[in-house]
């Protein structure tokens, strides 16, 4: 049901920094040895030709002569309003949300109280796009605390989040995972996303008396059902 | 037959004629470049940012839309010690090839939102070119250079990753292409948690296992055992966390 941090992708990811290396390599060549500005290093197989510019002091790019054809004019994608409070019926929680930032060491703030449920509020949020990530203590120093059945839940499980506003966004459960701590997945959990998507963190794992942390994280992702 | 000679000479010595060639043309590039290195064992800090065609502006600072339906996706940790930042980009909707000035097309700008700015780092560019989904992995450690000379510098001497630190917001990320080389998507980049989320105070783990169930039947001696594995656990996290 859990996946472990993917330590297959290990060789794949040597492969990626190889092919970077590689890639670099030919940055250095081409770029140290053209200079010539208008032409991009790193494709210059099949570069267009492009004007000669001069060096541009305030920004990489200057447009062509060329006026490219009229295209539609993108609009913003969603930012969403803050999430309020979370509901997963699986495992009898209703709880409201308290905001979450950093910790001084850079990791994510989590709820003082082991009984509060909070969220990241430099994420996303519910209704717009990116990762709404929410997170709680699976136990308190003497007992279960509010997520400690998050473990619990699986794929087709659902989760409801309510905005300020009282919206509610119905969210399913794709898949759960544990990471460990020192190789967490920042990316995959934190990272942009162009999509409303939902994340439910705990720890899980091994506790180590001697720092008083679990070892792992269980994450549980869900996208709007 | 001397050039052939020569050619044959390159292509046998191989990795040497190349460490060569990278010396003496680095003899002439403006400042050392960064280098691509493993991820180093911490960070100190992530950032992200989603990377759109809206917020795309030209050098003079005039809202320039990438295509519509583009994204970007740069995800960044770093580690501002070694000034080393780690990258993980994924761009989709965009076609055609890279152009830029600089010597990749794939930027971290000096550039708050609303405002042009000079790049500083440069990453490899996406791949592969296509209409598909383009990825760009890995780590780069400073001194960062960009290809592009500004007042008679690179424009990436002089930066380091602690003052992307000191100000995210300052910055944002882009890719340029041939067909919108002022910018295909862009993105301010804003603060994530790096490392873990430590939500848990170990009040349910006393039985040492995390499982819980199997703990209950476990007798001494395999509970001195699994005592050994803990400690040996820390030793690992030890040093890689």
């Amino acid at each position: 049901m859990t996946t472990p941090a993917a330590r297959p992708s290990t060789l794949r990811s040597r492969a990626r920094r190889g092919a970077v290396v590689v890639a670099t390599v030919i940055v250095l060549l081409s770029g140290c040895a053209a200079q010539q500005p208008g032409e991009p290093a790193s494709s210059a197989a099949s570069a267009p030709a492009a004007p000669p510019a001069v060096s541009a002091p305030s920004a990489a790019t200057q447009p062509p002569a060329a006026t490219q054809a009229p295209t539609p004019t993108p609009a913003p994608l969603p930012v969403g309003l803050p999430p309020a409070s979370v509901a997963i019926d699986a495992i009898g929680l209703e709880e409201p949300l308290i905001d979450l930032g950093l910790q001084p060491d850079g990791s994510m703030e989590v709820p003082t109280d082991f009984d509060d449920v909070g969220w990241f509020t430099g994420g996303g949020r519910p209704g717009g796009v990116g990762p709404t990530v929410i997170a709680a203590h699976v136990d308190s120093t003497s007992g279960p605390a509010v997520f400690a059945r998050l473990g619990e839940l699986v794929p087709g499980d659902s989760v409801r989040v309510s905005d300020v506003t009282g919206q509610v966004f119905d969210y399913v459960v794709t898949r759960v995972g544990d990471y460990a701590k020192a190789d967490f997945p920042t990316t995959e959990v934190f990272g942009a996303v162009p999509t409303d998507e939902l994340r439910l963190i705990t720890c899980t794992g091994l506790f180590d008396r001697s720092i008083g942390h679990y070892e792992d994280n269980r994450v549980v992702f869900a996208v709007p059902a | 037959m001397p050039n052939q000679r020569t050619a044959t000479r390159f292509l046998t010595l191989g990795g040497i004629a190349t460490a060569t060639a990278i010396a003496v043309l680095g003899a002439a590039a403006p400042a050392s470049a960064e280098t691509a290195v493993e991820a180093p064992a911490s960070f100190t800090s992530a950032f992200t940012a989603m990377a759109t065609p809206d917020q795309v502006l030209n050098a003079d600072g005039v809202a320039t839309p990438g295509p519509a339906g583009a994204t970007g996706q740069f995800t960044f940790k770093v580690n501002s010690t070694l000034d080393i930042i780690c990258y993980d980009i994924t761009v989709s909707g965009i076609s055609g090839e890279y152009q830029s000035p600089a010597k990749t097309a794939t930027h971290i700008h000096a550039a708050a939102v609303g405002a042009a700015g000079p790049p500083r780092i440069a990453f490899p560019n996406p791949a592969p070119i296509g209409d598909g989904p383009r990825t760009s992995t890995g780590c780069l450690q400073g001194p960062f250079t960009t290809g592009i000379v500004a007042n008679g510098a690179d424009t990436g001497t002089g930066f380091t990753l602690a003052q992307l630190e000191a100000d995210p917001a300052a910055f944002a990320a882009d890719t340029h292409t041939a067909a919108n080389p002022a910018g295909a998507v862009r993105g301010q980049l804003t603060r994530v948690p790096v490392g873990g989320v430590q939500t848990g105070g170990g009040g349910s783990a006393t039985a040492g296992d995390p499982s819980g169930a199997i703990a209950l039947g476990l007798g001494a001696v395999t509970l001195a055992a699994l005592a050994g594995v803990v400690v040996h656990r820390r030793r690992s996290a030890a040093s890689t966390d």
